[in-house]
């Protein structure tokens, strides 16, 4: 077996190990419109709330309804924006976050 | 003194005596002579008939040993086999076209049994006439009558050869030189009383065919028959009506893997493939969301045949997306396994892995001009092309003005239809679990030599064709109508119909026989020996000869 056979498999296998993570990759954006007196460190952050609140909207396999938003917000990690951008008064923010698929589908299930 | 001697010597008195002596002596020594030699003779004539009563005694052990072994072995007995026993030799062969004086035997299927033998150099030979078949085709027509009915042949029909009808005989035509026996003690002339034994009616072992039939699965696909075109449709077979957000467009359409949205693994689609189009390949594509986070792992199937395996990955599955992935099945090019044409087809999911929510499934059925399962039509057809050189067909098969060359199989578990121009050579068996029906001007083998076989589990129909071969109908029906057969005909059937054709072979019956306008003349039949068919091969009567 070659050095590269050998490495060709190792990377699979990592490949399949990442593949087969527990977690579950949540999406969610939001935008704002700034006006004169508003910081934008402030607006940002209610940016990143709306977008963790929409990222229940992205999960195809629950209703919005159906996800205690308390619990979901408590059980996210890697939390991570994605994209910010400021388009005139716009701003428009990305965030990605993992969620533990027993945490999403479970507990956090109502 | 000297005249004493002198009269002594001329003194004849006692000569006769010693004359007669003397001849009485030699003729007892030529007496003894050949009494001693006749003695000698005696005693080697007497170890010569010993011989010879021990060489005739091994031929009939030859000719034992080689009808144990012709219906086992009939190959190694063409190129003989010797064998040593009681301090002889013998030496048993067949000859398959000759007699003992190398005149042409009687019939094509008649075998020459011979055996030879020496012992103590005593050469010795004796022979058998055998045949393929049992006793009852020695005649050109038997008739066992099992149903009990009556003779009835019109007087436009003559038999040619001996028959035999086990019960009355009212009226029959006969050939010259062929006499009609009946079972009937009041039989009156022409018709001859048989008397006791009859002839018994032959014992086939079904088993040999059905066995054969039994092993009859799938579809056969030709290339002609029922028309159709080429190309390749699609079909939305699947478009689930769940979900809570928009997945490969607006109108929340989709289900997921997991059982939200009203998942299901089997969806029933109706076929839609032009009429008479033969399908080659399928493709089976996926519009989803997803698989969320890994790998899901896939394998569809249509009616129970899989069209191929997917392993999709995808990092995310989300709202207001639209993945797409597909199956493709490999070519068919005689049809694609199982699929229902007219019908109602399933496609069934085997997945595991990582969930997915799919928004719909989509069927693209490529297909070809092709048949109708199981019908052919103008086409000529090599059985070796098949494997085992065997064409089957899990229902009724139909054969149009083709021509198929064997040598092989063609087996249906439904009916078989031969009809138009069809010509189907030599070395072909045509089993059928239910009936075979052939009709046109349709030809079945091609001499004598080059036969075929008919075996129909539930009848045989014949009209307006020729066969070459061993007919075997089962069943409730044999019908021949103005068809020629060269061969043998076994029909355990229990309505025997012949109008308007000709036997030349033998025709050998269970139940009664209603004959019209027809000939049977006893002729030769296919020579069986070596193949086992069912029949126990059996001994021309009288045929034992040693020479």
């Amino acid at each position: 077996m070659t050095v590269l056979t050998r490495f060709f498999l190792f990377t699979n296998f990592i490949s399949i190990l990442i593949a087969s993570d527990n977690s579950f990759l949540l999406e969610g954006e939001s935008r704002y419109v700034l006006t004169e007196n508003e910081s934008v460190d402030d607006v940002r952050l209610i940016c990143k709330n709306e977008a963790i609140l929409n990222m229940t909207q992205n999960i195809v396999m629950l209703p919005p309804e159906a996800i205690k938003i308390d619990c979901l917000v408590r059980n996210l990690f890697d939390l991570t924006l994605v994209e910010e951008s400021i388009n005139e008064n716009l701003l428009y923010v990305k965030y990605e976050a993992k969620i533990n698929t027993s945490a999403l589908f479970d507990t956090c299930s109502k | 003194m000297i005249n004493f001697f002198m009269k002594k010597i001329k003194d004849e008195s006692g000569m006769a005596l010693t004359a007669s002596t003397m001849f009485v002596f030699v003729v007892l020594s030529i007496m003894a002579f050949y009494l001693a030699r006749f003695s000698i003779l005696n005693s080697e004539s007497a170890g010569h008939y010993l011989q010879n009563v021990r060489a005739r005694n091994l031929v009939q052990t030859g000719l034992e040993i080689g009808l144990q072994t012709v219906s086992t072995s009939y190959s190694s007995l063409q190129s003989s086999i010797t064998g040593k026993l009681n301090k002889g030799t013998y030496t048993v062969l067949v000859d398959n076209s000759k007699d003992e004086v190398n005149s042409n035997l009687a019939y094509n299927h008649y075998s020459l049994l011979k055996s030879t033998t020496v012992v103590g150099g005593v050469h010795r030979a004796g022979r058998l006439i055998i045949s393929p078949y049992p006793n009852a085709f020695n005649l050109s027509l038997f008739s066992d009558n099992q149903s009990n009915g009556t003779f009835n042949a019109n007087s436009n029909s003559s038999i040619s050869g001996d028959f035999f009808f086990n019960g009355t005989i009212s009226n029959v035509t006969m050939g010259n030189n062929s006499v009609a026996y009946s079972s009937s003690s009041s039989s009156s002339s022409p018709i001859i009383f048989h008397g006791l034994p009859k002839p018994s009616f032959p014992i086939l072992n079904h088993s040999i065919y059905t066995n054969i039939l039994n092993t009859v699965s799938g579809q056969y696909e030709s290339s002609s028959g029922g028309g159709g075109e080429a190309g390749s449709s699609t079909q939305t077979i699947w478009n689930p009506n769940g979900g809570h957000c928009n997945v490969c467009g607006s109108g929340q359409r989709y289900a997921c893997s997991s059982g939200y949205g009203g998942w299901s693994n089997n969806h029933s689609f109706n076929d839609f493939v032009p009429t008479g189009s033969m399908v080659v390949s399928v493709m089976v594509k996926f519009k989803a969301s997803g698989p969320c986070g890994g790998t899901w792992n896939v394998t569809p199937s249509l009616n129970g045949q899989s069209v191929g395996s997917l392993a999709w990955y995808n990092s995310n599955c989300s709202c207001n997306v639209c993945d797409q992935n597909s199956v493709q099945s490999s070519v068919y090019n005689d049809g694609f396994p199982n699929y229902k044409y007219g019908q109602n087809n399933t496609l069934s999911l085997s997945h595991s892995g990582k969930i997915i929510c799919i928004h719909s499934i989509q069927v693209t059925l490529e297909y070809v001009a092709g048949s109708s399962p199981g019908e052919a039509e103008n086409e000529s057809i090599s059985l070796s092309s098949f494997a085992n050189n065997t064409l089957m067909h899990d229902g009724d098969l139909s054969f149009t003005s083709c021509n198929i060359v064997g040598p092989g199989y063609i087996l249906a578990s439904g009916d078989i239809l031969i009809t138009g121009n069809t010509s189907i050579g030599g070395g072909v068996k045509i089993l059928s679990e239910k009936n075979i029906s052939i009709n046109g001007t349709s030809t079945i083998g091609s001499s004598l030599s080059d036969y075929s076989i008919l075996y129909g589990k539930s009848g045989i129909s014949l009209q307006g064709n020729t066969t070459y071969g061993l007919v075997i109908s089962a069943g409730n029906s044999f019908s021949s109508n103005n068809s020629i057969i060269n061969g043998a005909v076994f029909s355990e059937s229990s309505s025997n119909s012949i109008t308007g054709s000709t036997f030349n072979g033998s025709l050998v019956s269970k139940n009664n026989l209603t004959i019209n306008s027809s000939t049977i003349t006893k002729g030769s039949l296919p020579d069986l020996f070596g193949l086992n068919l069912g029949f126990k091969p059996s001994v021309i009567p009288g045929s034992y000869l040693e020479y």
